[in-house]
């Protein structure tokens, strides 16, 4: 057939396109974790053996590990073309002060409290932007100051201490108890705290939503085009509602494990954390104009923004300094990251 | 139809005038307040408006051309930084602070409009970025510290000075002068006009030539001058100069972002005016001062403005949401419905 | 235009063999084409005839067309929007071109308000250029400074000519202005048109209506595959004489002919009726059956299209499907129910272009193929790769992302996708839009196949050859009401032309 000819003729002058998206989708995927190695070896260059010592390895994932829980729910959001959602701070907070102010009714009744308020947070967030398609910024960010405006009349704008909150009774005290261990849990002799088991299990939960489930496969079309897949008999409100709860769900978790490692429930619990995960994933590779990266990207996001503050401190560089650092590390990666979409096409 | 138009003027007009219905509301409860209606109190309410007045106006530029500039609050804390650290740990005079003051600002609004313009960076993702820039390069240079005036009070106190009779103070009637400028830039002048139809219809834009991209740039560039200005004039009103004002307590960003959706700002752009942004601020911060007085707590005061800010966004989204189901409608059928049911909405 | 030069050349405008290559086509292959100051020239073509292409080389669109351009006699290079403009070119875009809460008169002298001094715009003068304007189209009685959305669509029609006078043409351009327009509008439209012609302006008129073009127009320039087929003042011409010429008679072995065999009826649609977008229509499909819906732009196929399958409300009436009412409150109750629909635009609504062929024909299936919440699409390969067989999607890669394909086979994407859901009833709305020919046959195989195994096909179509070649009957739909149907043995280009701009035999 003659148009077979024409097409082939076409499709001659595409090859040269389709290798430069699989090299950069190969990039995408896997360029993060050449990232990790070049920064590991920046790591042993500064602290040589050091470095990948237990406890450095150790210092590192615990301290990616509250960031990581959050970002294995945020990739969600980003990959449902939502951009960010600015109410992590707050649903952070409040899940943590919950969790607290729950005490006395034992530990159980204080984690699920704790993880109920925060994915609460997440069914309005989804409601609003995925059925009636409120700005997810703006609406991220109303809320935020909504909850942040509940949390401060709830408590009076104070913060709030296990063992306060358990006051005398022995069983809440021992569930104050409780509560502050789960941060400093460990498992394989000191090596492997329960934070870092608990964002890996978040993230292999996140990969198989993501990869192996209905859910995980519509997201990728509405996250793409949202008129696609309303078009293709795709229930893309319910999507968006899921993508939101597991990502408010995840923020709930990053919320216990911070009020019980800092001890404290305080309405500052989350501040910075929109921001910080944001940059972690859209360093791991997903598109901030949806429906595409991989969560085992994400992973190695986090990772990346773990080691580099990491080294920043080995290397002594002061707070403000890593400031700036950060924002022009983010900066950089979200250019990357725009420019890569518009090779695809969509800018 | 003329049922319709009527309903459609009410709901129009209460949508159009809220900013000033909010005011009014807030200036009745006033009437059970103690001590609001007072020259001191209503002094302090002008002031403590001020900062928030040249960021809501950063804000609502931006906004207007449908942007979003989330470093606002950042940039007026490094303008307020700069002109405290140039004039007090520089020893310069205070015209020429003012100046790098403001020419910071301009730098940082110029990184922003590149971003967004050229990198064709969403402008949420690429202010967020430059926050923490900001916020980085302000705290290295001060050290994390605070900065104060010292010694030299001269025109902290002449901004403070207030007119005969009025409760204003010459610190408010810059800001007031300045509402007034961008007011009068953005609806009587070339640039001011094109602002709103960047942010109302690319395509018309481009059809009429309008440079998209060199206008991106000069609004944000304005944004972060007001934005510097404000911060700078706000410190050496106060007398200190602290890294952490953007994040204290009520951050002014939200502030400001409430304010310019309270005032009816388009949040895809095209609508807009820095006028009712003030007016907002103004209702809001005189919200602040009476439920001081009535509820005490200042926790509240966050709960109202999130509600405030909750409820327009969700009544924005709504019409939006509801005003996609006659896109397309065709008028001759629509007559026609009316003449065969009698009915006037669909 | 208020002077007119002195020697008056004979033309305002001529095009000498134009011509403009896409990849892979030729979209206007050596046009040469004239009009006169004060004369109203249209320009007729089936889809896809290159009359677009041609218009936005006058609009500057394209900076590597061949030929000449003469305006008023001079030659000129029309590169750039602003090239076009600097010679007198007004084009009446579609209402995209106004920013819908921005007041009128900004929207008409935008990029170009008066100025009073250095600094500020003068309202008053920006108002009273934009009222004088307006009187020119008849609309002195609208308030310049209220906002685009407070006015009827036609009113912003002929705020958009005006704005269009406002930069003093002496060619303007009108592409299909009518399709959103009622008739009595139309009829003010024409009396604006015939008022700027006897101002010496010189009037491209693009339309599909033919009832229109004979009514406004005082010559006829007919276009065929990109090629100019006559010119022909209106009064030596008839309905009848231009559809042939559109037409042509090359197409018609094109396809192959067929006999369906029809079955009972599989769905009916009763007293369908979305308020202000199409009422009371009645239409039955059958197993086997192609069902055309034929209207001209605007006349509410797609809207129709949307609302059978539940993604735009109903107000009045029921479907009925093999015998039993059904109601749909979303596009995945429909598929369930068996109806799939392919949309119109496939960038649009049609395709996730970043993802690759396998998400794509496999989104709408998704919750069908397996039970409980997990999913594997590796294990759905074979379907995949049988679609890609059957619609000969080229290259045959079943990971290749969309985008990377050419147009014509992610439109066979597109209908593999709807193939995949097994719904017995498909409509497809404009399935061979803007795709090669060699595309074009493939997915007209897959759609006679389709309704061969025993399915209904509903086609909302503007492509005539395409409905004469596909369809066992055809319905015509005109301002949203279903005006006539024509039988198997009487479609024709002809006959379908005709009862489109509501004439002829076929009309009830």
């Amino acid at each position: 057939m003659t148009n077979k000819a024409a097409d082939a003729a076409a499709v001659k002058k595409d090859v040269r396109r389709t290798d430069i998206s699989k090299r950069s989708i190969i990039v995408n995927k896997l360029g993060i974790y050449i990232v990790v190695a070049i920064l590991l070896v920046v790591g042993l260059i500064i602290k040589q053996g050091d470095y990948v010592s237990i406890d450095n390895l150790r210092s590192i994932l615990s301290a990616v590990a509250l960031t990581g829980i959050c970002c294995a729910g945020l990739a969600f959001v980003v990959y449902s073309a939502n951009f960010n959602d600015m109410s992590l701070p707050m649903t952070i907070a409040l899940s943590g002060m919950m969790a607290v102010q729950l005490i006395p009714f034992g530990i159980v009744v204080s984690v699920l409290g704790g993880l109920a308020a925060g994915t609460l947070v997440g069914v309005v967030n989804g409601v609003l932007i995925g059925k009636f398609r409120a700005n997810p910024i703006i609406w991220t960010l109303a809320f935020n100051l909504v909850l942040s405006g509940i949390v401060r009349v709830a408590w009076g704008g104070s913060q709030i201490y296990p063992d306060v909150v358990a006051g005398d009774s022995p069983a809440a005290l021992a569930a104050a108890e409780q509560f502050t261990s789960f941060a400093r849990t460990y498992f394989l002799n000191g090596s492997l705290p329960l934070m870092v088991v608990v964002m890996i299990v978040l993230f292999v939960v996140a990969y198989i939503l993501l990869t192996r489930t209905k859910f995980g496969n519509q997201l990728k079309i509405v996250g793409s085009n949202y008129e696609v897949a309303k078009l293709s008999g795709i229930n893309t409100s319910k999507t968006i509602i899921l993508a939101y709860v597991f990502c408010s769900f995840c923020a709930a978790v990053t919320g216990i494990f911070y009020a019980s490692q800092t001890k404290i429930g305080a309405y500052s619990n989350g501040e910075g954390y929109d921001f910080s995960c944001l940059t972690a994933v859209l360093l791991g590779g997903m598109m901030l104009s949806g429906g595409k990266g991989t969560i085992v990207g994400v992973f190695g996001g986090v990772l990346v923004v773990g080691m580099l503050n990491n080294i920043m401190t080995l290397i002594g560089i002061p707070t403000f300094q890593q400031y700036l650092v950060t924002g022009l590390v983010f900066l950089f990666v979200v250019w990357l990251n725009t420019n890569s979409e518009r090779k695809l096409g969509r800018a | 139809m003329e049922t319709t138009k009527k309903v459609k003027l009410n709901a129009g007009f209460i949508n159009d005038y809220r900013a000033y219905i909010f005011l009014a509301a807030v200036l009745v409860a006033g009437l059970f307040a103690n001590n609001f209606y007072t020259v001191f109190n209503f002094t302090s309410i002008f002031n403590s408006s001020a900062l928030y007045t040249f960021i809501g106006i950063g804000f609502t530029l931006c906004m207007i051309a449908g942007h979003m500039d989330l470093s606002v609050g950042y940039m007026a804390t490094l303008g307020a930084i700069m002109v405290l650290g140039m004039h007090t740990l520089s020893g310069l005079p205070w015209a020429v602070s003012f100046i790098i003051a403001i020419g910071v600002g301009a730098l940082f609004g110029l990184f922003n409009g590149v971003l967004v313009a050229k990198a064709k960076i969403h402008s949420f993702i690429a202010t967020l970025g430059t926050q923490f820039v900001i916020k980085g390069i302000m705290n290295i240079y001060c050290n994390g510290a605070e900065i104060s005036v010292k010694g030299d009070y001269g025109l902290t106190d002449a901004m403070a000075v207030t007119v005969p009779v009025l409760p204003f103070s010459v610190y408010f009637l810059i800001t007031l002068a300045t509402v007034v400028i961008f007011a009068v830039v953005l609806s009587k002048t070339r640039f001011g006009r094109n602002v709103y139809i960047l942010g109302g219809n690319l395509e018309t834009a481009w059809l009429a030539g309008i440079k998209s991209d060199k206008n991106t740039i000069v609004i944000f560039m304005l944004s972060g001058i007001v934005c510097g200005f404000g911060g700078a004039l706000y410190a050496v009103y106060t007398g200190t100069a602290t890294p952490t004002l953007g994040e204290k307590g009520i951050a002014p960003l939200m502030v400001a972002l409430t304010a310019t959706i309270i005032g009816g700002t388009d949040i895809n752009g095209g609508k807009g005016s820095v006028v009712n942004t003030f007016i907002s601020i103004l209702a809001i911060v005189a919200m602040f001062s009476v439920m001081t007085t009535i509820v005490g707590k200042f926790e509240m005061q966050i709960l109202f403005i999130g509600i405030a800010l909750a409820f327009c966004v969700i009544y924005e989204t709504l019409s939006k949401y509801n005003k996609q189901k006659t896109i397309g409608l065709r008028p001759n059928l629509y007559n026609e419905y009316k003449k065969e049911t009698g009915r006037q909405r669909i | 235009m208020s002077e007119m030069p002195n020697k008056t050349p004979a033309y305002a405008l001529e095009m000498k063999n134009v011509t403009k290559r896409f990849p892979g086509t030729l979209a206007v292959d050596g046009v040469s084409f004239a009009v006169k100051p004060g004369e109203v020239h249209a320009l007729v073509g089936e889809n896809g005839a290159g009359k677009s292409t041609l218009m936005k080389v006058l609009a500057g669109l394209f900076n590597d067309y061949t030929g000449e351009i003469l305006i008023n006699g001079k030659e000129c290079q029309l590169h750039t929007p602003s090239m076009a403009k600097d010679h007198g070119i007004g084009m009446i875009y579609q209402e995209l071109s106004l920013a819908r809460c921005i007041s009128i008169y900004e929207n008409m002298l935008a990029g170009r308000l008066p100025k009073k001094n250095a600094l500020f715009v003068d309202k008053k003068e920006a108002i009273e250029q934009s009222k004088k304007l307006l009187e020119r189209v008849g609309l002195d009685y609208i308030d310049p400074t209220k906002e685009i959305s407070e006015i009827s669509q036609c009113e912003a029609q002929l705020v958009e000519i005006a704005k269009v006078l406002g930069t003093s043409p002496h060619i303007i351009v009108m592409d299909e202005p009518t399709s959103a327009l009622s008739s009595e509008e139309v009829k003010t439209l024409f009396g604006i048109i015939e008022s700027l012609k006897k101002q010496g302006l010189a009037i491209i008129y693009i339309s599909h209506h033919l009832q229109e073009i004979f009514e406004v127009a005082d010559n006829i320039t007919v276009m065929r595959d990109g090629k100019k087929v006559g010119t022909y003042p209106v009064e030596e011409t008839s309905t009848d004489h231009l559809i042939e010429m559109m037409v042509g008679k090359s197409v018609k072995d094109f396809y192959a002919k067929r006999t369906a065999t029809i079955g009972e009826e599989m769905m009916r649609v009763e007293n369908f009726t979305r308020w202000g977008f199409f009422h009371h229509v009645d239409f039955e499909v059958h197993k086997g059956e192609v069902l055309a819906v034929v209207g001209l732009a605007g006349s509410g196929r797609s809207e129709i299209g949307r609302a059978l399958v539940g993604v735009d409300p109903v107000n009045e009436g029921r479907i009925l499907l093999n015998g039993k009412e059904q109601k749909f409150g979303s596009m995945s109750d429909a598929i369930n129910a068996g109806i799939g629909y392919l949309t119109e635009d496939r960038k649009v609504a049609g395709l996730a272009l970043t993802q690759s062929v396998t998400d794509n024909v496999l989104s709408t299936i998704i919750d069908k193929l397996e039970k409980g919440p997990f999913y594997y699409p590796k294990s759905h390969r074979d379907i995949v790769n049988q679609k890609i067989k059957e619609l000969d999607i080229y290259p045959p890669e079943p990971d290749r992302i969309v985008n990377n394909l050419s147009g014509g086979n992610q439109q066979k994407v597109l209908m593999a996708k709807w193939l995949a859901t097994d719904v017995s009833i498909l409509i497809l709305d404009e399935p061979t839009r803007g795709v090669d020919i060699g595309a074009k046959q493939t997915i007209h195989q897959a759609v006679l196949d389709y309704a061969a195994r025993g399915n209904a096909v509903l086609l909302l179509s503007s492509d005539l050859p395409e409905v004469v070649g596909l369809a066992d009957r055809a319905v015509i739909l005109r301002e949203g009401h279903i005006i006539g149907e024509i039988s198997k043995e009487e479609i024709t280009e002809h006959s379908l032309l005709i009862a489109a701009n509501g004439e002829g035999k076929h009309i009830s």
